[in-house]
C-alpha cells in the first residue's frame, strides 16, 4: 500500500502542474517556498492548522512554513529515484538536509549532515522508529547509500562516503541501538572505534528525544493535516480557477467580439489587454500593443495630461475621468487621428491598480453632428430670411398694391362718364388682380406663420376648438344654410389656434364646394394607434381622388376661379399644421358623393 | 355737427406717400368737423413741427397725429417713441395709419403707447371709410385734451 501522503502529494502535483509523475514535477518545479506561498491563500482552516503546527513545533509560523516547504525540496535527487521508488509501496519519505531541519530538532543532532523526516505515516505498527526519524530496518542499507549519495551531491569531497558512513552509522547506531530495546537489532552496526569518543550517550540522547517526541509527533501530525488541508485548498482553488478560466474565456470571447475597443492597463499605464476592435481601431496588433504604454494610442498633446492624471489618481485617488465618458482623440499606428469616446473604470487588486477603457470611434457621429450643426445654422438663416420675407410681404408689398387698387377705382369713379364699357372692364380686371394678389400674400403669410407658430401646444378640448372655428364661419354658414353637426370630440395636445384653423379651412371648403344642396357637415373623431383621427364629412361635390394629392399643395386649385374662388392655400395650410403636429391629412371621396377629410393627431407631442 | 367749437381742429398727417396723402385729404374734405390738415413727409420734420422748431416755429399744435410707420430719415416708430416720452407732447392722440399688417408692428406700436393702430385697407371705398371712421371717433366722439401751447 502506497503511503497516503504520497498519494496525496502525487495527486496534488498532477493536478496542480498537470504532470503524471510527482517526482518529475518536484524535480522540475521544486517545492521551494510552496508552503510559504500557501500562506497567501486565504483559507482560515489552513491558517489555523499552520498556526497550531508551528506552535507545537516551537517555531514561528514563518519558520514552520519555511521548514515544511523546504523540507520537501531535495526530495529524491534524481539518480536515487528508482532505488527509492521500489520501496515506496510501503512508505513514503520526505527527506531534509539538516540546514532546513527545525532548529529544535537539529540541535539534538549537532553532527548530523543528513536526516530523514517522514511525516504523516501510520506509525504504530511500523516496527521501528524514533521520533520523526523512522524507517524499516531492512531499508537501512538502501538509505545509507542514499544518504551517501546525497552527501556526495552536496559536495562533501573525497571523504564524504566514509564520513557519511561514519556519521550515519554513528548516529544511526546510536539511534538504532535505542530501537533495539523493542525491535530486532541483530543487523545494527556497532559504533566504530574510530569515532567512539564522539558517540553520544545513547540513554541521554534517548531521553532528550523522548522529551521532544510528543511535541514532534504532534507537529508531524499537524504537518500532515496541513498537507491535507493544502490539498483541499488547492483542489478547491483548481476548481475555482477552472471555473474562472471558463468564465474568463467566455468573458474574453465576449470582450473580443464587442464592437467597442476594450483596453486594460496596469497602474503604470501599460497595456495588458487589448481586443480585436482595438486592433481595428488603432492598427496595432494585440501582441504589439501589450506592454506598451497607453500613450502610444493618444496624440502628443494629450499625453502629458494623461500621465499627470494617472499619477494624481494613484497618489490621491482623485480623478476627473474615472467613471465618466469623455470625448478625446485617438492616434492610429499610421499616425492619423480620429475622434473617440472613452469610458474609464478602475479597480484595485493585490497586484495594484488597473484600468479598463471602453472606446468608440465617433468619427461618423462627429461628422453627423457637424453636418447637423451646419444644417441647423442654415435652417436658422433660412428661417430668418423667411421671417424677413413675411415682414416685407405684410408691410412693403401692401402699399403699392393699395395704390394700384385705390387709384384704379378712383379713376373709374371720377371718369366713369368718359370711359367706355371696355375701359371699365379693364379697370375691374386690374382691381380684381390686386385683390387676388393681396389674397395670395395673406395666404403666404398664413402658411409661413404656421411654421413659426405652434409653440403654444397644450391639452385642448377639440369641442371647444371646433366652437372657435364655427364662430369664424358663422356668416358663411348662414349664407349657405349649412348644418354642422358633431360627435363628442376628444381632448388632444395641440396649438389651439392652429387646430381651429384646420377645422375652419376644412368646414369652409365644405361650405364652398357644396353643390346644389345646402351643405351638411359632420365632424367626428375616433381612436387610432397612438392618437386620434378626426374626420370632416360633407355632402358636397366631392373631390376626384386622382387629384386629391394636388389639393394639399400650395396654390393648387382644382376648379376654375370663377367657379369656386380661392387662393389654393386652405388645404396647404391644413396639411402644414397637421404635419407640424406629427399627424397627416388625407381625403376620401367619390366625385359627386361628398368628401371626407381626415387628419390624425398623435397623442404624444410629435413634430417640432 | 357734434363739435360746435368754432376753432378748427388741427390734424398733422405724417405720410410720405402722396397717393395716401391725397386719399386722406379727400376723405377729410367732407368732414363734419372743420379741420386743418398739415402734411409732413418725414419723421424729423414731423418732430420739428410738433415742437414748433426751426422753420416750423409758429406752427399750430396738432390736436391729432396721423402717423405712418414707414418714413424717411426718422421712421414712425421713432417719432411715436419721442412723442410719447415728451411730457409736452404725449397727450396728443396718435393714430398709427399704416399699410403694415405685420403683427410685430402692431404690438410694438401699442407698446410705444400709440392710441390706436389702423391698417390702411385695400379698396378705395374702404380706405375712405376708415379715414371717416377715424375722423368720426377722434374729432367728434372723443373729448380731446386742451391745447397747452
Amino acid at each position: 500500500m502506497r503511503g497516503l501522503l504520497f498519494n496525496l502529494l502525487e495527486e496534488v502535483v498532477s493536478r496542480r502542474w498537470g504532470l503524471e509523475r510527482w517526482d518529475e514535477a518536484l524535480d522540475r518545479a521544486g517545492l521551494d517556498g510552496a508552503y510559504t506561498s500557501m500562506a497567501r491563500y486565504p483559507d482560515a482552516e489552513l491558517m489555523s492548522l499552520i498556526e497550531s503546527a508551528a506552535s507545537v513545533a516551537g517555531m514561528t509560523r514563518d519558520d514552520f512554513l519555511q521548514w515544511a516547504g523546504r523540507s520537501s525540496v531535495p526530495l529524491l535527487v534524481g539518480r536515487y529515484r528508482s532505488a527509492f521508488e521500489a520501496h515506496l509501496s510501503t512508505e513514503s519519505f520526505l527527506l531534509s538536509v539538516p540546514s532546513v531541519v527545525p532548529p529544535s530538532i537539529r540541535a539534538s543532532f549537532p553532527d548530523m549532515d543528513v536526516m530523514f523526516i517522514d511525516i504523516g505515516i501510520e506509525r504504530a505498527d511500523s516496527g521501528v522508529g524514533v521520533s520523526g526519524i523512522r524507517w524499516r530496518p531492512q531499508l537501512c542499507p538502501l538509505i545509507a547509500g542514499f544518504i551517501e549519495g546525497i552527501a556526495l551531491h552536496y559536495g562533501e569531497g573525497a571523504s564524504i562516503e566514509h564520513k557519511a558512513c561514519v556519521d550515519w552509522e554513528d548516529e544511526a547506531c546510536v539511534l538504532l541501538s535505542t530501537f533495539d530495546t523493542q525491535s530486532r537489532l541483530s543487523t545494527v552496526p556497532q559504533p566504530s572505534p574510530a569515532v567512539e569518543g564522539r558517540v553520544p550517550d545513547p540513554v541521554r540522547l534517548l531521553r532528550r528525544f523522548e522529551r521532544e517526541r510528543a511535541a514532534r509527533l504532534k507537529a508531524e501530525e499537524l504537518a500532515a493535516k496541513v498537507l491535507f488541508r493544502m490539498y483541499e485548498v488547492i483542489r478547491r482553488l483548481d476548481e475555482a480557477n477552472e471555473e474562472l478560466r471558463e468564465r474568463e474565456a467566455r468573458f474574453s470571447a465576449g470582450v473580443a467580439a464587442t464592437p467597442d475597443a476594450v483596453i486594460s492597463a496596469d497602474g503604470e499605464g501599460k497595456i495588458w489587454y487589448y481586443n480585436h476592435a482595438a486592433e481595428r481601431m488603432f492598427g496595432y496588433a494585440p501582441e504589439e500593443a501589450r506592454g506598451e504604454p497607453l500613450t502610444i494610442l493618444m496624440p502628443e498633446r494629450f499625453r502629458e495630461a494623461h500621465l499627470r492624471g494617472l499619477r494624481r489618481f494613484l497618489d490621491t485617488g482623485e480623478t476627473r475621468v474615472i467613471g465618466r465618458t469623455l470625448e478625446l482623440a485617438g492616434l492610429r499606428k499610421d499616425g492619423t487621428e480620429f475622434p473617440l469616446e472613452v469610458s474609464l473604470a478602475s479597480w484595485s487588486a493585490k497586484e495594484g491598480t488597473f484600468f479598463v477603457a471602453t472606446l468608440r470611434d465617433v468619427s461618423d457621429r462627429k461628422r453627423l453632428q457637424e453636418e447637423l450643426a451646419q444644417h441647423s445654422a442654415e435652417l436658422a438663416r433660412s428661417n430668418a430670411e423667411l421671417e424677413q420675407f413675411a415682414y416685407v410681404a405684410s408691410h412693403d408689398l401692401q402699399e403699392p398694391l393699395r395704390m394700384v387698387a385705390s387709384y384704379v377705382q378712383l379713376l373709374a369713379r371720377r371718369y366713369e362718364d368718359r370711359l367706355d364699357g371696355d375701359a371699365l372692364d379693364f379697370i375691374r380686371f386690374a382691381t380684381e388682380g390686386v385683390t387676388r394678389m393681396q389674397g395670395l400674400i395673406d395666404g403666404l403669410l398664413a402658411v409661413s406663420r404656421v411654421g413659426s407658430g405652434g409653440r403654444g401646444r397644450e391639452a385642448v378640448d377639440a369641442n371647444e376648438v371646433l366652437d372657435d372655428a364655427l364662430v369664424g364661419l358663422r356668416a358663411a354658414c348662414k349664407v349657405a344654410e349649412a348644418t354642422v353637426t358633431r360627435d363628442p370630440l376628444p381632448v388632444v395636445v395641440a396649438d389651439r389656434a392652429q387646430l381651429a384653423q384646420v377645422f375652419q379651412n376644412l368646414i369652409g371648403n365644405s361650405l364652398k364646394f357644396c353643390g346644389p344642396h345646402p351643405p351638411v357637415v359632420h365632424v367626428t373623431a375616433e381612436r387610432s394607434d397612438g392618437g386620434w383621427i378626426f374626420a370632416v364629412r360633407d355632402n358636397g361635390i366631392g373631390i376626384d381622388t386622382a387629384h386629391a394629392e394636388r389639393a394639399f399643395q400650395i396654390f393648387q386649385r382644382l376648379h376654375a376661379r370663377d367657379e369656386y374662388p380661392g387662393t389654393g392655400l386652405g388645404l396647404a395650410i391644413c396639411k402644414k399644421i397637421v404635419e407640424r403636429h406629427g399627424g397627416r391629412i388625407w381625403v376620401e371621396s367619390d366625385a359627386g358623393q361628398g368628401a371626407t377629410f381626415r387628419f390624425s393627431m398623435p397623442e404624444r407631442r410629435g413634430g417640432l | 355737427m357734434i363739435n360746435s367749437n368754432p376753432e378748427p381742429i388741427e390734424i398733422l398727417l405724417v405720410e410720405d406717400n402722396p397717393g395716401d396723402v391725397w386719399l386722406t385729404r379727400e376723405a377729410l374734405k367732407d368732414a363734419k368737423v372743420h379741420n386743418n390738415l398739415h402734411v409732413i413727409a418725414d419723421g424729423e420734420d414731423a418732430l420739428a413741427f410738433l415742437r414748433g422748431e426751426g422753420r416750423f416755429s409758429g406752427a399750430p399744435r396738432p390736436d391729432l397725429l396721423l402717423l405712418d410707420l414707414n418714413l424717411p430719415r426718422k421712421n414712425g416708430r421713432e417719432v411715436l417713441a419721442e412723442v410719447k416720452q415728451d411730457a409736452d407732447l404725449r397727450r396728443i392722440p396718435v393714430v398709427i395709419l399704416t399699410s403694415s399688417t405685420a403683427e410685430e408692428d402692431l404690438v410694438r406700436s401699442y407698446d410705444l403707447h400709440a392710441n390706436c393702430y389702423v391698417t390702411k385697407p385695400l379698396g378705395l371705398d374702404q380706405f375712405l371709410c376708415v379715414v371717416k371712421a377715424i375722423e368720426d371717433f377722434w374729432l367728434s366722439i372723443v373729448k380731446l385734451p386742451p391745447r397747452t401751447r
